[in-house]
């Protein structure tokens, strides 16, 4: 593990660099702004970026600064919080598919299968629909169908560590059930979870701005980079302040964690393909 | 083949199965009564009755389950509550387009995650590799509902070259799918890096390369052409994503497809669109992944389908 | 050898890609023999059923009335005035005698006789249809075919609102309805200035112009309903020019910069909508007009016209607006105020805990729909209220749950738009105690004895100068017990590309001008 930030090309330099500064703005977004993201200041609506409000101001004269700032929180939440869940429920499931084999196998693979050929989209459309507006909701909604690819990683590692040495000796030497999944097989199976974990926080991250846009994104009160671009999309041509620090805000992370995960893949399994 | 193409249409059967009941559920779960979306408030209450138990709305949610599946294998899937249109035409007229979107975009991802990904694996690590990483990625990271506008921004107003929306000529499909196929270029140009520097340490690779062969032909006829076959497990499954990104990128490009009907619809209640809808995308995600299995064999003669 | 066979691969899905295409390029602006001209308008969804009995969307409403002219029509006051009729006469509060012209002709060539209109109307009545607006029809009694020009109509019971609700819809013609049932939207043949073309797969209407219409014939030979979705785009079109014109399709803010566009104009009218904010007047606290005025006073609506607007709004001082004919202009009003909200606070017994502070006297929730302006707007109200002391949470809810909501009374406060609020009697369907959804929209619950003894009243006198008498009373109640606060009128816009003549935007947002206008190439 030690040789994860061993770099053997720029971008994963980039990519750790960029993951860095988000993670200490999300956390230090009180000291680093002094403006509420949510101001009203309708006379300096639209206003261009100034000493005073760095990246300009909203259509409600909303700093864009401390908006983008307190956006890093929402983005990072969401990408973290649904890629655990996701996370958890694939693991399980994909361990169970994947260690008892069998009639739990096929059921749950016939799951995935549905899963997988419905609309992941149109899922969190409407689950977000169904529920009160908030973060936790798109979180939940985003994992709901994010799951899926996560079972189906767990389930290959557990079929193929199945047959190795090691497992079969802790079988042989009467090892728990529980023993063997946690202490011999979960433990090799983390690089590629690792891996597509990664991507999923950058898909995730995408996935929030999509729901902005189809309008069942975060609360509207929420600073979000998603409904920011959104908003701003349409004043592309008089303000295009509105949507391009949001827009690079977005692709700045989507583009760190993918770095990351590119260079992880090459060092955890070079063998292995992203699905 | 033709035993495992049988096997595994019948497996369709239960998958397909499984989505429509889960569509089903999901959308009479969400709030909202059609009849009230569909009626106004200027109906009468006795019409709103009436309509509600002629579409079996007031039946208990299991009983319009059982009509819908009933319905569902008679091949019939209902009537748009909206336009009072059959759904199965409607569908079907809007269909091609979305097929057309997604096939042209998967056209337009390979066109350019081929050779970016051949010149990243064969420089490794220096600057070129760098930079068309860096471009792919682009792709990705930028949300389609931006990268769209911008793109009409520049080639349609700017330069005035395309249309800026809608569905007519080749012209018109330019701009959708690059939106479209954008993110999808970027993964299989990662895909292609990848796969074909694991292959070009391969024994038949390094002797073609020491029995003088031009590096050029080493890398195109015997490294990429092993290098494809994840490459096509990437599309296949990716090419779910790609439907359901028809849903944003149809609304933007006003691409009269079913993606945006699905919106649509959703809004309106139109239950039995919505699930005609669903169960076309699925429908296509499934026999898509089916034909990429079949390609398989048909590229990698060592793998039998069985 | 294989990646011949990857080219073939790619070969076989390019051909699949160009045939999944069946009407490439034929669909393209390649014009008819006789289409020498023709007008694109952008929308912002597909009407579902341009069918007049079924029509419920606002674009199926207004395109519909292009092709199904009703006997009656609404002048710019919204009064109404003949279209179809030749006269109508009112034998007494509860017969109506009308005359029909003659020569009036459906686009197939039959001609509308009054059969037409009585399977029309009676066809919305019949339960089997399922007609959303068959409720106004309940007020028919009788219709009597006299002639093939004149018919009888007679009502259970006085409705003053006659002519302007009932008389308005458009008339189908039996001998096409009565074979195609609930589908002749399939095939919609009406009397009016336009012929239906064709509706495409994503909802674009195609229209051609009716050389036989019975008043002058339309200049322009083709109109295109060209649905896009998107807002942005939408903007794009027309600076483009690939769109000639949209009607109240783009918000204010993105007008701005078409003002000095040598392409296009931008067009402004007074509008019959009305921006309020409903109370849910079941809430214990918001029972409490005091409460309500104070949150009246709070809002700052008067910035919010001049820069979410750019004054293209009017404050509204009723439901009603300056341009109706029944509008009563002497009621109390509600300007910017904040001291006044304090103390309507204190008076109401809601003292702030800690002043100025940040603590709230109490909190509300405020719901909305995920539109982009509403949203933006509602973040004003947030920021308005705080400064008096209240804490509004915002909720935005998916249409069909916003709209489940406030139907059910699951609100505090909600704001919505009433995009066409033209015949006064409109007040009964949002306050009157029978109007209590599902049988109307008075979502806030909002009951008062003699309101709805006006309210009756105003239905069954029948001269318009009483009328009016009526309503300003009732104006005059409602805005001293301020069931909703009513914000705005906001104006009526259009972006219309220069070459397009005649052009005039009406208050209702219709498309009926575009009858007299035409383009010069």
């Amino acid at each position: 593990m030690k040789n994860i930030f061993k770099f053997k090309n720029k971008l994963a330099l980039v990519g750790t660099i960029i993951i860095t500064v988000l993670i200490f703005t999300a956390i230090c977004a009180d000291f680093l702004v002094s403006e509420d993201p949510r101001t009203i200041d309708l006379q300096g609506a639209f206003s261009l970026p100034s000493s005073k409000h760095l990246f300009g101001q909203d259509q409600n004269g909303a700093d864009i600064f401390s908006k983008i700032i307190y956006g890093a929180q929402t983005s990072l939440l969401v990408g973290f919080s649904t890629v655990l869940i996701s996370l958890i429920i694939g693991t399980f499931f994909g361990t169970i598919a994947g260690y008892l084999g069998g009639i739990f196998d096929q059921l749950i693979m016939r799951a995935v299968d549905i899963f997988m050929a419905f609309p992941g989209l149109l899922l969190a459309m409407a689950i977000s629909a169904l529920m009160e507006p908030s973060i936790y909701n798109i979180i939940f909604a985003l994992s709901f169908s994010g799951w899926v690819s996560y079972a189906r990683i767990v389930r290959s590692q557990v079929l193929s560590l199945k047959q190795f040495d090691h497992v079969l000796a802790a079988q042989s030497l009467g090892a728990s059930r529980r023993r063997i999944i946690f202490y011999h097989i979960l433990p090799n199976a983390l690089g590629p979870l690792i891996v597509a974990a990664t991507f999923g926080i950058a898909g995730a991250i995408i996935g929030e701005a999509a729901l902005s846009f189809l309008g069942i994104g975060a609360p509207p009160t929420v600073p979000s980079w998603g409904a920011m671009l959104d908003q701003g999309r349409q004043h592309l041509l008089d303000f295009p302040h509105l949507a391009t620090y949001p827009g690079i805000a977005i692709m700045l992370a989507v583009l760190g964690f993918n770095f990351v995960g590119d260079a992880l893949r090459d060092r955890f399994d070079p063998k292995s393909h992203m699905e | 083949m033709f035993h495992y193409i049988l096997r595994r249409l019948m497996l369709m059967i239960p998958i397909l199965l499984g989505v429509s009941t889960l569509v089903f559920f999901i959308i009479h779960l969400v709030p909202g009564d059609p009849v009230d979306i569909l009626l106004g408030e200027t109906a009468l209450d006795v019409n709103k009755q009436v309509l509600r138990q002629a579409l079996h709305l007031d039946k208990p949610i299991f009983v319009q389950y059982g009509y819908y599946v009933w319905n569902l294998i008679h091949g019939d899937l209902g009537t748009s509550l909206v336009t009072n249109k059959p759904v199965l035409p409607t569908i079907l007229s809007r269909y091609p387009a979305t097929l057309q979107l997604s096939i042209a975009a998967m056209i337009i991802a390979m066109l350019i995650a081929l050779p970016l990904g051949v010149l990243a694996a064969v420089k490794k690590y220096s600057i070129v590799d760098n930079v068309s990483m860096f471009v792919s990625l682009l792709g990705v990271s930028m949300p389609n509902f931006w990268l769209g506008p911008l793109l009409i921004i520049f080639f349609s107003i700017h330069l005035d070259w395309l249309p800026v929306s809608g569905r007519g000529t080749i012209s018109h499909m330019i701009l959708p799918s690059v939106t479209l196929g954008a993110a999808l270029a970027s993964i299989l140009t990662r895909m292609t890096r990848s796969s074909l520097l694991e292959v070009i340490t391969n024994d038949y690779v390094r002797t073609a390369r020491a029995k003088g062969m031009r590096e050029s032909r080493v890398i195109f006829k015997h490294a990429l052409m092993n290098a494809l076959i994840p490459i096509i497990t990437v599309l296949g499954l990716q090419f779910g994503v790609l439907l359901a990104g028809s849903i944003i990128t149809e609304s933007i490009f006003s691409w009269p497809g079913i993606g945006r009907e699905i919106v649509q619809a959703l809004q309106r209640r139109d239950y039995p669109m919505v699930q005609g809808c669903v169960l076309f995308i699925s429908f296509t995600y499934v026999v898509v992944n089916l034909l990429t299995d079949i390609m398989y064999s048909i590229i990698d003669p060592r793998i039998r389908l069985g | 050898m294989i990646y011949i066979k990857m080219y073939r691969f790619l070969f076989v899905l390019f051909l699949v890609g160009i045939t999944a295409c069946p009407n490439t390029k034929k669909e393209g602006k390649q014009l008819q023999k006789d289409i020498n001209n023709e007008l694109v308008i952008g929308i912002e969804n597909a009407p579902a059923n341009l069918d007049p009995r079924f029509a419920t969307d606002a674009y199926a409403i207004r395109i519909g009335k292009l092709i199904f002219p009703g006997l009656v029509t609404l002048d710019e006051n919204f009064k109404p005035k003949p279209l179809i009729a030749e006269k109508i006469e009112t034998l007494n509060d509860t017969t109506y005698m009308i005359t029909l012209k003659k020569g009036v002709r459906f686009h197939d060539g039959q001609e509308l006789t009054a059969s037409d209109v009585e399977y029309t109307f009676k066809s919305i009545m019949d339960p089997e249809l399922k007609s959303p607006h068959a409720s106004g029809f309940q007020k028919i009694n009788k219709i009597e075919v006299l002639d093939p020009y004149t018919l009888k109509i007679t009502l259970n019971e006085p409705f003053a609102p006659f002519e302007e609700q009932i008389l308005v819809f458009g008339i189908i013609p039996k001998h096409v309805a009565e074979n195609l049932k609930d589908k002749f939207n399939t095939n919609p043949i009406g009397a009016g200035a336009f012929k239906f073309e064709k509706q495409l797969d994503g909802g674009d209407v195609y229209l051609v112009k009716n050389t036989n219409y019975f008043e002058t014939p339309p200049h322009i030979d083709r109109l295109i309903f060209k649905v896009i979705p998107d807002v942005t785009v939408r903007m794009l079109e027309l600076l483009k020019g690939s769109i000639d014109l949209t009607q109240n399709a783009l918000p204010q803010t993105l007008l701005e910069r078409f003002k000095n566009s040598d392409k296009v104009n931008v067009m402004y009218s007074p509008s019959a909508s009305l921006t309020y904010i409903g109370f849910n007047l079941n809430d214990p606290m918001l029972k409490n007009s005091k409460v309500r005025k104070a949150i009246a006073y709070a809002i700052n609506r008067e910035d919010i016209i001049k820069y979410k607007f750019e004054g293209h709004a009017t404050l509204a001082r009723g439901a009603l607006g300056p341009i109706n004919w029944a509008y009563e202009p002497n009621v109390s009003t509600y300007e910017h105020n904040v001291e006044k909200a304090k103390k309507l606070l204190d008076e109401a017994g809601y003292k702030d805990p800690d002043g100025d502070g940040p603590k709230a006297r109490f909190e509300l929730v405020f719901k909305t729909s995920t539109e982009k302006e509403r949203i933006d707007i509602a973040k004003i109200y947030i920021d308005n209220l705080k400064n008096v002391g209240i804490q509004l949470s915002l909720r935005t809810h998916e249409w069909g749950v916003f709209f489940t909501d406030i139907q059910e009374g699951n609100f505090h406060l909600f704001s919505l738009k009433w995009p066409f609020v033209a015949y006064p009697d409109f007040l009964y369907y949002i306050f009157h105690t029978k109007s209590f959804p599902p049988n109307g929209a008075n979502r806030g619950r909002y009951t008062n004895a003699e309101v709805d003894k006006l309210l009756d009243q105003s239905r069954k006198e029948l001269d318009r100068g009483k009328q009016k008498e009526i309503f300003s009373k009732l104006q005059n109640i409602l805005a001293d017990e301020l069931p909703y606060i009513f914000l705005w009128h906001e104006e009526n816009n259009a972006v219309v590309n220069k070459r397009v003549k005649n052009y005039t935007l009406s208050a209702s947002g219709d498309f009926q001008s575009l009858i007299n206008s035409s383009i010069s190439e």
